[in-house]
Parts: structure tokens; C-alpha cells; sequence
């Protein structure tokens, strides 16, 4: 059916021309066409070679890597940053009808983690953590079946998360190597160019092709507004969820804030709010993110644990109750809104006292310079003694990985003598101040946006090195530009929640193909059961 | 609730184990002392009833039960309920029936896996019943998945199934009361909802989401007793849950488990000792987690019948679980034993 090449499958670029793509599209996936940037994309991976893609949030990253899974008949490898991104990824497949395809993580039991190592070239599509390929039996299985494509996903994160608290990124660019350098896909939705060399300089990418789309989403007006205090901010919001139509998401910085905030618009009698973090059960997680999804949540308060491959196209607005720690969050969470193209709004609520936290955040994230002084009396200590004697200087998750990472850089755990420890460390705490003085100025870049007075649009196009002149002004291009307002919105009608209006024993019918679907539809006022207020 | 559920503990600790005590059977803290305190008092549902209490609050809590009159300090560390409390608890305890349904040592390992397996297999048996195979599964665990995958029925049976299990829930459901019924039918997703959070039920039945909480697994241990109990009254379910219960239903902890495996096979404690490297110590508290929880582990290989006739004596005539008083009372027998004595004693 269609040509599948095993051992030599990287095409010339008039085979790939040849190919008829837009036919595996529609037939796979039931897409007349490709949207912007993906043929260009499949086409330099199809012919095997290094890509880096930049493309916008709901653009069809995942399409890049899933299509020619189809041409060849080995497996694709696919680095996901997040487990439950992960998860639901190799859902949506499944959910499409791609029986093949599997999450590599440390939910799976041993024997399950075996059975699937045992079995890999029976995949079509493998996701691992980056964390799991730091494992050596791993590599070796890998290596074995042979990889036809290394994609790694949302790889920002590499220079994002990277460099302090997921060293095992840093690691990639040698674990491609050792299972047989296949042809690399690094996909995202936000680079500078800074973080563009990095994600070329950790991968390894070489005679690379670069796609790189515009991070601007036309469809998307900014808005930033500033107040006094918290409780301003709050007021605001209640207001603005009164306004606002459809969906959307509302960010906080912490878990307890995303909390607050929901229950703070229950209160207000928004009902349809739920909070949404990493601190909830895995099955409540699960629940809400599903009942989003199906539109049976208006609005969801999270930290940023939420978002990243979220398949859902009709988000109308993301609004920031906190500060995001830099541009490129920001530029990612806004940009979850208005996939389906329909005009949307972000709004940033700004107060002062945002600044503190993530100016804390970015101290807790790297030891101290006292911590990293006293390591230079520890000697002889292998990877797993260090990290148990790190963790009593009291460092936190990231400063740790951050240590060992650095430490092992400086060849530490591989006979460095004793004498030259000291001078390693001091490169350690050049290099920590370096990434440190790095986040502050992303931080003061990020007040800096809400703070001034110019078009927002144009700071973060020129932000990520592009061409403002090009990329052009929307209609509704932010508040600077015109204004506060948020009615353009399309009016969307708002559901209620059907179902809890009827009694158990009826959603039981229900369940159960008992009677017809009409007669549960129908019954409404009268089937409310007496213990339901 | 939370504040109830803490004067129940007091009362059923009935002053023999410090708040530290308390605190970690509400906490649901698995350790051997936990288990052997909740089967020895019969208050297997306040094990983990209150997961998230930490000690300020404890301690913030039982101020105010002492201010109600309703505890009393015996030492710094030490209550116990007083007459007006244990008035208070019982009129309390009249409005919460299904309370008594709780097993949490039979039933706490399974039941969240019970739990993510009935929602699984419901969701799916909604959708394929109308034909519809692509919806995003409500667990991505893949353990339950296959769980599920082996339970689903054939094409052919699945309107038949529907049948039985409609029939299996209804009878089961009919037993309970319809706060519990509702929370437990509105938790499961199907194919115009998805199920309704712990928190967003307490809101939308006016419950505390301690209560629901509960309720909710009162449900779900009813189901499993029954389901379990009875495979030809409920076959639907008792295949769900056998398969989540799967071959270990004994609740010992994983240490335990193994001591009680090489018993099994024959070996003597004193080669268990040295096969496991373990204290003394650990061994006797493995043996009294059997006494506790296995049925036909019989406790007469460590203390003769004349010895346990003394303990129960002992124990009848104290009428106290407290070990340091039975032992004082007993002078030769060593506290190994009087607890072996008082764990098969508790169990039966």
C-alpha cells in the first residue's frame, strides 16, 4: 500500500515528492490537508534528516513525527518532558485506533517495563522520559530494534528545565549517539534563539534543517492590567469570569493559589470551576482534565502542571493571576488558547508583590554557594552516597540534580584527584551565578512586558528574534494597541450540567442501556432526586 | 466530621496509646502497630479516615473536645472519652450507619484499584454498547486496562451483561442509603458525563468531603464483601472484583508477607531468623500480624494451651488490652505472647 523501506528508508527529496502524503493523511489521520509548516517538516524528516521545528502551540506538532511512523516500519522514539503528557498522547492514539504504541515510564511495573523492553520493535511509537533513557539496559534495547526517527518533544525544556532540576536532558545528545545516531526531530513551540542553540548544541543536530514558524498567534489578543494589591486582582477576576464566554484556563503560581481561586469563584457562583495540580489525587486529576475536555468545566485554576498536550481546540481565554517566571512560559500558556483559530484573549493580572515568588523560586532551584563550599570535604563518594549527602545539606530536588550533574561535568565520580576539587567547585558557582544572573534578567524581561507601555505583540516577536514588520498587527492585537476590551468574544452559549439533575437510578438506566436515551434526556425537573439540593 | 472522627479514635484507644497513636491510625500509617491497634479495638473504618490530618491540627481539635467536656488527659501524651463525649459520639454515630461497612484491613489495599477497574469497565461498557469503540479512557493505568480488557465481555453478550450488572448494582445500591447510592453512581463516567471529583460531590450533595470520602468507601467495601461473598448472587462483579483483589487479600504488610510465605513452606522461626536477617523482634511482630489477620494460622506452636487460657484469664478478669498491666498481672509470660493471644483473640 504504501512503499515501507526497511533497511535504507531515508528518501531522496523526488521520492518524498513523489509520495503521496496528503493520501497517508487523509487515511491515517482524515485530514483533507496539511496545516501550516507540517509538510515541509515531514518532508526533511522523511529524508532522514536532523529538524529543528518550531511551531506554534495547536499547530499539529505531533503529526510531524506520526506520519512517517507510517512510511517506515521501526519504531519512532518520542522524549516526552511529562508523564501525564505522555499518557495522554499514547491515549489519543489508541483512542484513533493505533493499537502500537507505547509510554516507557516508572508507572509501569517491573514486569510490565520488561515486557515491553522485551517487545520494542513491535512498536510503532515509543514515548520515554528522559530519565528512563539514562538507563543502560534501556540504551541497549533500543539500540537493538533500531530507531528510525529520535524525536524530542517540547525541547525547550532542555534549556528551560535542563540545566537545573532534569540534568537527564543535558544527556540526550550522547544517548542518541549510542543507539545508533537515528535522524532527530527537536520540536517546540518557543525558542530564542539562545535556547535554538541550545536545543542544536545538546542534541547534536548537524547539517540540520531549521523550520521555523512565527511564534505570534494572530488569533490571540494580549492584555495586561495592573493593580494594587491581591485583592484587587481577585475582585477583577470575578468580574472578568462574568464576561468572559466559553472556556478557559486561569494560571496560578502555586498549588494553594489555584485552590483559593477556585473556591473563590464557586463562592461567586461559578460552579462549573475546578482546580487543577499536581498536589491532587491521580483519579481527581484524571476527572477533571477529562470533564475539560468534554466542556463540562468552564474554567480550570492550575499551576502550570496543566497544559502541555492538552488536545482541546476551543480554549477562549487564558488568564494569569501570577506572574510567569519567564517570556517563554508565558508565550506556552497563552498560547492553549484559540487552537481552532476563533479569536481569543490572555490576560495577565498584574500586582506588584508578584515579583517575591518566583525571585524565591529561582533561589530555591540552585544550591547555595555554602552548600556547593561544603562538598569540598566530601570524598570518595560515588553518585547515590553524594545525592543522600546533598540531601542532608538540606538541598531541594533541583539544587541536587543540579549538583550532581555539575559535579559529574567535573569529573568527580570518575577519579577526580582530591587536590582539584576545590577548583572545580569554584567553576560549579561561576556557572550557577551565570544561569542564575540568566533567569533574573528572564524574570525582569517577563515584568518588564506587563510593565511597559508598547505594543505587546511587537516585544515578544522581537522577543523571539523575529521581524515585527512581517509578522504584521491583528485587529485585536493587545491592550496597548486597543485596549482592555474583551467583548469582540464571540457569544458562546454556555451548557448546563445535565446529568445531575436526574436520580441515581436513572443515570443507572443510563449506564446500563436500560430504556432509551430519549427518556434520560427527557427527564429532567421531575427525576431531581430529593437528597440532591 | 474530622472532629468526631478523632473523639471515636480517643474513645476506641480508650487511653492506652498516645495521640502519636491517633494521629497515625486516622492517618492510615501502615505499620504493624497501626494494624495490630485497629483490628485489637474493632475500629477498622477510622484506619486512614482522616489521611491528611497533621498534628497541630490534631492537637488544635482535641483542645476543643476537652473544652466540650468530652475528652479528659490522663497524662501529657494520653485522653480518654468521657461519659458526655461518649453521649455526643453516639448521637453522632446514629446519623453515620454506613461508617460500620468500612474494612479498611480487609479491603484498603484493593480498593482504589477496585475502584479505577469498575470506572474503566463502566465507561467502556457505555460507549461499546452504543457502538462507539474511540472515547479517552477514564484511567491510563495500564495494569487496569488489561484488568479491564480481560473483563470486557464479546460483542454478542455485551447488551446481556448490561443486563446482569444493571440487576447486580441495583440490588447492591437498594441496600444503602441514597446519599451514598447517588455520590457512588455520579463518581462513575459514562457517555454524556464524566464522574464528579470527591470535592465537587461534597458540593453538590452539602456533605463535608471527609463524609463523602467515607461514604464513598463504605461503597465500595460493600460491593467488595458482597461481590466477593456471594460469586453467584453478583458474577458480574465478583469477576471485577476478583481481578483487582487478585491472589493477595491478606492485608499483611510486604515484610510480614514473607515471613508468613517461608512459615508456610515449613521453616522454623529460628531459620527464618537467619534466612531473613531480621531481629527477633520483627519476627514476633510478623507472627502477631498473622495471628491478627490469617484465619488458619494457628498460634499453638508459640504458646502453649495452658498459657493462652492464663492471658485470656488475665484478660478477662483486667478487662484492659494494656499489655504492661497484663503482663504484670501474668509475671512469666512473656509480652510475645500475651500479644499473640490478644491478635487471634481480636481476629475472631
Amino acid at each position: 500500500m504504501y512503499p515501507t523501506l526497511k533497511s535504507d528508508w531515508f528518501l531522496g527529496k523526488k521520492e518524498v515528492n513523489k509520495m503521496h502524503l496528503t493520501e497517508i493523511l487523509h487515511k491515517r489521520f482524515g485530514f483533507p490537508t496539511f496545516r501550516d509548516g507540517q509538510r515541509p517538516v515531514i518532508e526533511a524528516v522523511l529524508q532522514g534528516k536532523d529538524v529543528l521545528a518550531l511551531m506554534p502551540t495547536g499547530s499539529g506538532k505531533s503529526l510531524c513525527y506520526q506520519l512517517p511512523g507510517y512510511v517506515w516500519n521501526t519504531p519512532v522514539l518520542i522524549v516526552s518532558p511529562l508523564l501525564s503528557l505522555m499518557d495522554d498522547q499514547v491515549q489519543q492514539l489508541k483512542a484513533a485506533g493505533e493499537k502500537r504504541a507505547v509510554a516507557l515510564n516508572s508507572f509501569l511495573s517491573m514486569e510490565e517495563r520488561r515486557h515491553v523492553l522485551a517487545n520494542l520493535s513491535s512498536y510503532r511509537f515509543i514515548f520515554i522520559s528522559p530519565e528512563l533513557l539514562q538507563n543502560a539496559y534501556v540504551v541497549q534495547q533500543l539500540k537493538r530494534c533500531t530507531i528510525s526517527l529520535f524525536v524530542v518533544d517540547e525541547a525547550h525544556c532542555i534549556s528551560q528545565w535542563g540545566h537545573e532540576f532534569r540534568t537527564s536532558y543535558l544527556r540526550l545528545g550522547s544517548v542518541r549517539e549510542k543507539i545508533g545516531r537515528p535522524p532527530c526531530l527537536a520540536l517546540t513551540a518557543t525558542a530564542t534563539n539562545i535556547v535554538q542553540e541550545d536545543i542544536v548544541q545538546q542534541l547534536h543536530l548537524q547539517d540540520y534543517e531549521a523550520h521555523l514558524a512565527s511564534v505570534d498567534r494572530p488569533n490571540i489578543k494580549l492584555v495586561t492590567e495592573t493593580f494594587a494589591t491581591e485583592a484587587d486582582k481577585l475582585t477583577r477576576l470575578q468580574s472578568l469570569l462574568k464576561e468572559l464566554p466559553g472556556q478557559g484556563i486561569i494560571y496560578a503560581a502555586t498549588r494553594q493559589w489555584a485552590e483559593r481561586l477556585a473556591q473563590a469563584l464557586r463562592e461567586d457562583g461559578h460552579e462549573r470551576v475546578a482546580a487543577y495540580h499536581g498536589g491532587m489525587e491521580a483519579t481527581d486529576r484524571q476527572l477533571i482534565q477529562k470533564q475539560f475536555l468534554r466542556n463540562e468545566l468552564d474554567c480550570i485554576c492550575s499551576t502550570n502542571a496543566f497544559g502541555m498536550g492538552i488536545n482541546k481546540g476551543d480554549i477562549t481565554w487564558v488568564i494569569h493571576f501570577q506572574l510567569p517566571s519567564d517570556m517563554e512560559s508565558y508565550v506556552q500558556e497563552v498560547g492553549r488558547a484559540g487552537r481552532n483559530g476563533a479569536q481569543s484573549v490572555a490576560i495577565l493580572l498584574y500586582s506588584p508583590t508578584d515579583e517575591e515568588l518566583p525571585s524565591r523560586l529561582i533561589q530555591q532551584e540552585f544550591p547555595t554557594e555554602q552548600q556547593l563550599q561544603q562538598v569540598t570535604r566530601m570524598e570518595g563518594l560515588n553518585r547515590e552516597s553524594a545525592s543522600s549527602r546533598l540531601f542532608a545539606l538540606g538541598m531541594g530536588e533541583s539544587a541536587l540534580n543540579f549538583t550532581l550533574y555539575q559535579l559529574e561535568s567535573e569529573g568527580y565520580f570518575n577519579s577526580l584527584p582530591n587536590q582539584e576539587l576545590p577548583k572545580a567547585i569554584e567553576k560549579i558557582i561561576e556557572r550557577m551565578e551565570y544561569r542564575k544572573a540568566l533567569k533574573r534578567k528572564m524574570l525582569q524581561n517577563m515584568i518588564q512586558w506587563t510593565q511597559g507601555s508598547f505594543c505587546k505583540r511587537e516585544y515578544i516577536i522581537t522577543y523571539f528574534d523575529e521581524d515585527f514588520q512581517k509578522v504584521g498587527r491583528p485587529p485585536y492585537c493587545c491592550s496597548y494597541c486597543c485596549g482592555h476590551d474583551v467583548h469582540f468574544l464571540e457569544q458562546q452559549k454556555r451548557e448546563l450540567r445535565p446529568p445531575l439533575q436526574t436520580s441515581w437510578r436513572s443515570e443507572l438506566r443510563f449506564i446500563f442501556n436500560q430504556e432509551s436515551d430519549d427518556s434520560h434526556e427527557q427527564e429532567k425537573p421531575s427525576g431531581i432526586d430529593s437528597t440532591i439540593k | 466530621m474530622q472532629q468526631f472522627l478523632i473523639l471515636f479514635a480517643i474513645g476506641k484507644l480508650n487511653g492506652e496509646r498516645s495521640l502519636s497513636g491517633v494521629l497515625h491510625l486516622l492517618n492510615g500509617k501502615k505499620t504493624s502497630q497501626t494494624l495490630t491497634d485497629g483490628t485489637l479495638f474493632h475500629a477498622s473504618f477510622l484506619f486512614s479516615a482522616l489521611p491528611a490530618l497533621d498534628r497541630a491540627t490534631l492537637e488544635t481539635e482535641v483542645k476543643q473536645l476537652q473544652a466540650n467536656g468530652w475528652v479528659r488527659s490522663l497524662s501529657a501524651e494520653t485522653y480518654c472519652m468521657t461519659s458526655l463525649g461518649t453521649q455526643a459520639l453516639q448521637t453522632w454515630q446514629k446519623k453515620h450507619p454506613y461508617l460500620l461497612t468500612i474494612n479498611s484491613l480487609k479491603y484498603r489495599k484493593a480498593e482504589t484499584l477496585f475502584f479505577n477497574v469498575v470506572s474503566l469497565y463502566v465507561q467502556s461498557l457505555a460507549h461499546v454498547l452504543h457502538n462507539d469503540t474511540r472515547f479517552l479512557p477514564i484511567c491510563n493505568d495500564f495494569h487496569v486496562q488489561r484488568i479491564v480488557k480481560r473483563c470486557m465481555p464479546k460483542r454478542s453478550e455485551r447488551q446481556a451483561s448490561a443486563d446482569q450488572h444493571y440487576q447486580e448494582w441495583l440490588t447492591l445500591l437498594n441496600q444503602l442509603d441514597e446519599k451514598s447510592a447517588t455520590l457512588f453512581v455520579l463518581r462513575m463516567s459514562h457517555r454524556t458525563r464524566t464522574g464528579l471529583t470527591i470535592e465537587q460531590l461534597a458540593d453538590q450533595i452539602a456533605l463535608s468531603k471527609e463524609e463523602v470520602s467515607l461514604r464513598f468507601r463504605a461503597v465500595l467495601h460493600h460491593f467488595l464483601q458482597e461481590a466477593l461473598q456471594q460469586p453467584t448472587l453478583y458474577p458480574m462483579l465478583h469477576t471485577l472484583a476478583a481481578a483487582s483483589i487478585g491472589v493477595e487479600s491478606v492485608p499483611l504488610t510486604q515484610s510480614a508477607t514473607k515471613t508468613y510465605e517461608l512459615l508456610q513452606q515449613g521453616m522454623t522461626p529460628q531459620e527464618i531468623l537467619r534466612r531473613r536477617n531480621i531481629k527477633r523482634s520483627t519476627l514476633e511482630d510478623h507472627l502477631v500480624e498473622a495471628a491478627i489477620h490469617v484465619p488458619t494460622f494457628s498460634i499453638d506452636a508459640f504458646v502453649s494451651k495452658d498459657e493462652q487460657q492464663a492471658i485470656q484469664t488475665a484478660f478477662t478478669t483486667l478487662k484492659t488490652k494494656k499489655l504492661k498491666t497484663l503482663k504484670e498481672a501474668l509475671q512469666d509470660v512473656s509480652y510475645f505472647k500475651i500479644r499473640l493471644v490478644l491478635g487471634k483473640k481480636g481476629s475472631e
